[in-house]
């Protein structure tokens, strides 16, 4: 189990975060949604050790990323990049598995935008860790792509039963993929539940949303 | 490449090379004195009866061979000052103290300082190797400044050693910079090397040849060495280009 242990941060004057307290079941799917500002990428940032602050994160030792952006070395083969941050997995293997087996030997400039996302989200799996945090994986994402992305997402996830933990602005992308919803706002989490029915869910959180 | 890339690429450098030809020949034709400005036939001959001699051979090479020395000797110190440069502010604060004054020594000062405490085939070296340093330690550093900040991030998160970031993250990445920086740091470096060798009257070097067409009056020979020297240094900026350009378009 993940847990966020009286967490504090703050940038300069501004408090994000005073002692918050979050539990994550291992292999759970959780979204964090809120208003821009409220300390979602932060949290990430503490979660990936990226920042500087005080309390305990508990039961992340190497997190895997998804960034905005897919973030893939230019001068390196799919192939290559995904042996850049693990040399033990098969990554042969998991190339062939998802598809992508024909590109190992592309460089990134010759992949399309959905196909060089795949590829770091892949390279996420591919990182030995337990937990993987994703910063608005399918930001900027026409919407075919998108749910291509998260379909993609959701079968190697069935594969790799890693925890994941991610943060959007999408109501529909939180549900779609997620376990668990967690609103914040102000540093605290002000809605939390875990999915049963993805269309209450989803107007549970849109009505929040537009609340704040 | 299409038509007006071609024009560009191709016809335009070698329109100007005609030109500056037709300009020079007009002036020799002009002035009606070989030994004051020989006319460019004059000095093609002069290079064809350069290029029958062993000894031209001999110095040629031998200059050559001290550029190359001494651009790897400041290229390899360039590096390592900038990549220390990167990852510690203080020890940038001394490099960076330091660079402006080697920048700042006055070259002829130095050459002739150098004769008189090294062999006067080092003096040339040491003299072209702390003249480049300075220049190409800002271009790497620039180039090492522009590596992708959210790569580096990348990096850190996916816990990659420091030994693999230099050797797998920034080196290539800067690699197309390099190249050209190689490309243009050895043509200084070889008009660098010819100047501080006539100081130093290295023994069979192009210095010394130019030396002695000096002093005989040999100004279509003069010409000719320092022809051979353009088109040297040309060579090695030109050759860098086209890899640079090819890494690039890879990429």
């Amino acid at each position: 189990m993940i847990e966020l242990k009286n967490l504090s941060k703050s940038y300069g004057d501004k408090i994000i975060y005073t002692n918050f307290n979050l539990k994550i079941e291992d292999g759970e799917t959780v979204a964090i949604l809120g208003n821009s500002g409220c300390g979602k990428t932060t949290l990430l940032n503490i979660m990936a050790n990226l920042t500087d602050f005080n309390g305990e994160v508990i039961g992340i030792d190497n997190p895997s990323f998804v960034f905005a952006e897919d973030r893939l070395l230019p001068h390196k083969t799919v192939k290559e990049n995904l042996l850049f941050v693990n040399k033990v997995k098969d990554v042969s293997y998991m190339l062939e598995k998802v598809g992508l087996k024909e590109y190992e030997n592309a460089y990134p400039k010759e992949l399309s935008t959905g196909m060089a996302r795949r590829v770091s989200v892949l390279r996420a799996f591919c990182y030995d860790s337990s937990v993987m945090l994703l910063d608005e994986p399918f930001r900027n994402l026409d919407l075919a792509l998108k749910y291509k992305l998260m379909d993609f997402f959701l079968e190697l996830k069935k594969v790799d039963k890693k925890t994941a933990i991610f943060v959007t602005h999408d109501p529909d992308e939180a549900v779609y993929i997620a376990d668990r919803v967690i609103v914040l706002e102000d540093g605290n989490v002000v809605f939390d539940e875990r999915i049963k029915d993805r269309e209450e869910s989803f107007n549970n959180l849109k009505k929040i949303l537009i609340k704040k | 490449m299409n038509k007006k890339t071609a024009i560009f690429n191709i016809v335009v450098p070698i329109l100007t090379v005609i030109v500056i030809f037709s300009v020079w020949l007009i002036s020799s034709l002009s002035v009606a004195d070989e030994i004051i400005l020989p006319t460019p036939f004059a000095v093609f001959e002069e290079v064809i009866e350069l290029l029958k001699t062993n000894r031209f051979y001999q110095s040629y090479f031998n200059t050559l061979l001290r550029s190359v020395v001494a651009f790897l000797v400041s290229f390899v110190l360039a590096f390592i000052f900038a990549i220390i440069s990167k990852f510690s502010s203080i020890l940038r604060k001394i490099i960076e103290t330091i660079i402006p004054i080697i920048r700042a020594l006055p070259t002829i000062a130095v050459v002739l300082l150098l004769v008189l405490w090294v062999d006067s085939s080092v003096a040339p070296v040491v003299v072209t190797t702390l003249v480049v340093l300075p220049t190409m330690y800002t271009s790497l550093l620039e180039a090492i400044n522009e590596v992708d900040s959210d790569i580096i991030v990348m990096c850190k998160v996916y816990k990659i050693s420091l030994k693999r970031q230099i050797f797998e993250v920034y080196l290539p990445m800067i690699l197309p910079t390099v190249i050209v920086a190689i490309g243009t740091g050895l043509s200084l470096n070889l008009k660098l090397m010819v100047a501080a060798e006539v100081l130093s009257s290295t023994a069979r070097s192009m210095g010394i040849l130019l030396q002695e067409s000096k002093i005989y009056f040999e100004t279509a020979n003069m010409f000719a060495l320092v022809l051979i020297s353009v088109i040297t240094g040309l060579i090695f900026e030109v050759t860098s280009n086209v890899i640079s350009k090819g890494l690039r378009r890879k990429r």
